[in-house]
């Protein structure tokens, strides 16, 4: 079966459709907290950017130790390479979603 | 192959007078399943009606409203509520609650057409319009069938729905409230275990893993309570065959010896004394009893009756006898009355009857409608593409994908199609639900 983007997208779509308005509120906060930081001059500056790293490693690493059980089931489960690959690669994206999520709000932070 | 619309239907006069205009339609992808895109409108005045608001009748339904400008589009459907039908086999065993599965029509249908909530009974192509049980003929230009099929319990003699969650009887076909009866008898007969009876009739059926998911997940349950020892478990194909694509099957005849389910070939359920709990088995030689503390009973499937009895279902040919309607197994296009297409679970194809079929077959249908309205070449094509996550144990799964050659043709080309992987399971209990309703909304 071949992917589009538009199709992706639906199916995420779909999948998080009952926490759009909490991801709504969360974006909508994150692009008001990215207009101010960058109009004070301070958006992603070295500290910022330092703390939201540490942040989405968290993420990432949070992301890769429940991934199992969001499954209802444990690592046990996990019977290749691909499954340990596959969970790596959704916790990645997880983390770069931390990182991306929480920089106006560590661009807050006096450096 | 390349086919052209005739449309030789009898309303020729009024459908040669609909206002087309080929905006551009389609530009086809040529090969293989995909679809034609249309990159503009078709502006028509078209009597479209679509039968059923299934899984297959709701995608059809947002596609061509899409497409279609000026079309009176119709969908005729007594169902109110959703089954996500997939989820059926987590229900039955234990892994999701039934909630889980329900929905509502209403959620998925596009603004701008139609909803007739009434049942099709009679068929009529020979005057382009269907009658409905409340009385109501429906006069249409084009036809889009997608009842679904029928279970037909009494294919089995001595069952009836009603038996289902009682005396070790199961059956997770095909609506929550069966699928949570029978996880009441499986939670039991795994506590107690006995000898559990795992069937699977002639004939096509819809998702024909279920069957055997609900076997494999019941030997994983009984593991899991550490009650393993105390059930003897057996798997009754109809015939010397456990699954179509050829490499799974060979999987499937030592994954489940393995895992001490004795295979009793060519052992077809025809009957079950329920008060005895014992089954009946139409054998080579001859009628077989065997008595069981649990039973799965997977009826035979056919087309509706309304469909089945009708001048669309296949006259002759091994889809005959189910009643299925008859497509070109391509185009989805019906042969001889060129202004109806079907697709889902009630057409007869060599390879489909899943969700993962439709989203293949309804694109392709509703391409060729259009296409045919506009008086195009029909040219998408449906390449019998078929996929089922062969949930073996909780939390691990194959992701079998086939067409009608049965070559596997996997979507992630590095997952192994051969081999138990959580990633397969992970799609099943948590994206392909997602991905159920992006197709409904016409989206994948
Ligand atoms: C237990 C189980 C497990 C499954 N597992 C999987 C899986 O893992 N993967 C997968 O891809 N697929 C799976 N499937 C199969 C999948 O659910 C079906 O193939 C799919 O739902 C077919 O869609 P459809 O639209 O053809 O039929 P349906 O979704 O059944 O819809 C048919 C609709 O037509 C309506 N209808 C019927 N007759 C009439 C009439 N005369 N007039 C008007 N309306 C009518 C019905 O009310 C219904 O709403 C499973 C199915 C079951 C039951």
């Amino acid at each position: 079966m071949a992917f589009s983007i538009v199709g992706i997208l639906a199916v995420l779509l779909e999948a998080f459709r009952p926490l759009i308005p909490l991801i709504v509120a969360v974006v909508v906060a994150d692009i008001a907290l990215l207009a101010y930081t960058v109009s004070k001059g301070q958006f992603a500056h070295a500290k910022a950017r330092r703390l939201s790293l540490w942040a989405g490693a968290a993420f990432m690493v949070g992301a890769f130790l429940v991934g199992p059980s969001l499954t209802q089931v444990t690592f046990g489960s996990f019977l290749s390479i691909t499954d340990w690959v596959m969970l790596g690669a959704m916790s990645v994206g997880v983390g770069i979603a931390g990182f991306v999520l929480t920089l106006p709000m560590t661009s807050l932070i006096k450096f | 192959m390349s086919q052209k619309s005739s449309n030789a239907g009898p309303n020729h006069g009024r459908r040669k007078f609909l206002q087309v205009s080929g905006l551009g339609l389609a530009a086809t992808a040529g090969t293989g399943i995909m679809t034609s895109k249309a990159l503009a409108k078709v502006k028509t005045n078209a009597r479209v009606v679509i039968i059923g608001a299934g899984a297959a009748g709701l995608d059809a339904a947002n596609r061509l409203s899409r497409e279609l400008d000026g079309a009176q589009i119709t969908i005729i459907d007594s169902r109110v509520e959703h089954i996500y039908q997939p989820g059926l086999t987590l229900v039955a065993t234990g892994l999701w609650k039934a909630s889980k599965v329900m929905d509502e029509n209403a959620r998925y249908m596009p603004d701008g057409i139609d909803w007739i909530q009434a049942r099709v009974i009679e068929f009529d192509p020979e005057t382009n319009s269907v009658l409905t049980d409340t009385g109501q003929r429906v006069a249409y230009d084009y036809l889009m069938v997608t009842t679904g099929l029928q279970v037909n319990y009494s294919g089995v003699e001595g069952m009836s729905p009603e038996l289902i969650g009682q005396m070790g009887i199961g059956c997770v076909y095909d609506n929550p409230n069966h699928a949570t009866r029978t996880w009441n008898m499986i939670d039991q007969f795994t506590d107690v275990g006995g000898v559990g009876l795992f069937t699977r009739p002639r004939g096509p059926v819809k998702c024909a893993g279920a069957p055997l998911k609900v076997t494999m997940l019941s030997e994983d349950l009984l593991e899991r309570k550490g009650n393993r020892d105390k059930a003897q478990l057996f798997y009754t194909p109809p015939a010397k065959g456990l699954f179509s694509q050829p490499e799974i099957n060979e999987f499937l005849k030592e994954e489940l010896p393995s895992r001490g389910i004795s295979l009793l070939w060519d052992h077809p359920l025809v009957g079950i004394e329920p008060e005895l709990k014992r089954a009946t088995f139409e054998t080579p030689e001859g009628n077989q009893t065997l008595d069981y503390d649990f039973i799965h009973v997977v009826p035979p499937m056919q087309a509706p009756d309304p469909l089945a009895n009708s001048p669309l279902s296949w006259k002759t040919g091994r889809f005959a006898a189910g009643g299925w309607m008859e497509v070109d197994q391509h185009t989805l296009q019906h042969p001889r009355f060129q202004n109806v297409f079907g697709s889902g679970d009630c057409v007869g194809t060599p390879v489909g009857k899943t969700a993962a079929s439709v989203k293949a077959q309804v694109p392709v249908a509703v391409a060729n409608m259009v296409s045919s309205i506009a008086d195009r070449e029909l040219s998408a094509r449906y390449n019998g593409y078929t996929s089922c996550p062969l949930v073996t144990r909780k939390g691990q799964a194959l992701l079998v994908e086939f067409d009608y050659d049965l070559k596997m043709v996997p979507s992630f080309p590095f997952v192994n199609p051969y081999e138990k992987h959580w990633f397969p399971w992970m799609l099943k209990d948590r994206m392909l639900h997602a991905a159920y309703n992006a197709m409904l909304r016409g989206r994948v």
